[in-house]
């Protein structure tokens, strides 16, 4: 089942992408991994690939032109890619900010970790997890206020 | 103190100093009156000498609470494994998970993710060692998504296969006389 996981992460740092990467590697190399740099980017490579979505996406919050939450507010209102769990990966630390995300529907708050060699852990945690939506975020997201 | 060791030994040192308590739970001595400083003095004095402390940080408290919980979870025998870690976490402490999360990291230097899997993997090998149960068994109710992610997740935080570990577990066994007798 592992070797056809298939995981998206959307972080505008290079860095982090290629260390989040390498841990998720180490833990099985037959996993699929693709990045992109921005929201929007996600949205096009997301739109353009009928045949595969991924298991996960693991989405940082502070990017350029089209930020971590815009993204998570796009595809939980979209039919298609509503259901993917999201798992936010970022240097915040709010509580109120990761409260409004899970009401958005995000599956999981990380913030990063100083040590990148807890990484490994952040990333086996993700792929150990059976992510199940909860019934809330099966519809999509009230974002009124 | 977040084992049952840890409680055995807290029970006996309160029992030795005379000091009256009422239950002593995993992390917590709920005493049936307030210590004199002589007993509190005593009190550090012999759980320092097993590598024990009392907590008066109320952050420390909190971290406390936090390990306790996570490890309760891998002992239930009810559906909190089927709840999400972050929502147990969120439900059992009363906190916003991320507030919990940031104080885990705070005090202890590390992530409480970090501190999930050390715990989990924990779980797995007594699963191995006191209850004989297979890999399949384990990882369907340790809820992980593959056997293989249990195995690689326990390769990386003990270094060894549950296999080689199984088997080192089980090979003094096999080894001893009927006048020895083997504590891990």
């Amino acid at each position: 089942m592992s070797a056809n996981r298939y995981l998206l992460i959307i972080d505008d740092d290079s860095d982090d992408r290629a260390l989040f990467i390498e841990a998720v590697k180490e833990i099985d190399a037959t996993i699929r991994c693709v990045s992109a740099d921005n929201g929007q980017h996600a949205l096009e490579l997301l739109h353009t690939s009928p045949d595969r979505l991924p298991d996960f996406i693991v989405l940082d919050l502070r990017m350029p032109r089209y930020s971590g939450k815009r993204f998570l507010f796009e595809i939980k209102n979209d039919q298609r890619l509503k259901n993917i769990p999201v798992i936010i990966y970022t240097t915040s630390k709010s509580v109120e900010e990761s409260n409004e995300l899970a009401r958005l529907g995000a599956c999981h708050f990380m913030t990063k970790p100083r040590n990148s060699g807890e990484i490994y852990y952040l990333a086996s945690f993700i792929l150990g997890e059976k992510w199940v939506l909860p019934e809330s975020h099966m519809r999509p997201p009230d974002i009124s206020n | 103190m977040v084992c049952v060791r840890c409680r055995i030994i807290v029970e006996e040192i309160l029992t030795r100093l005379n000091v009256p308590f009422e239950k002593v739970e995993l992390g917590k001595v709920t005493m049936s009156s307030g210590l004199t400083p002589d007993q509190r003095h005593l009190l550090d004095v012999w759980l320092a000498h097993y590598e024990l402390e009392v907590m008066d940080n109320a952050k420390q408290i909190l971290v406390e609470r936090i390990k306790i919980s996570i490890i309760e979870v891998f002992h239930s025998k009810n559906d909190d494994l089927l709840l999400k870690f972050s929502e147990h976490l969120s439900k059992d402490l009363s906190y916003d998970y991320t507030y919990l999360a940031n104080v885990f990291s705070e005090v202890e230097g590390s992530t409480i993710e970090k501190f999930y899997i050390q715990q989990k993997i924990q779980r797995v090998k007594e699963l191995i060692m006191y209850e004989g149960m297979g890999l399949k068994e384990i990882a369907y109710s340790l809820n992980y998504s593959s056997v293989s992610h249990l195995c690689k997740q326990f390769k990386k935080v003990t270094g060894k296969t549950p296999a080689g570990f199984r088997k080192d577990w089980q090979a003094p066994m096999k080894e001893k006389t009927e006048n020895e007798i083997y504590i891990r």
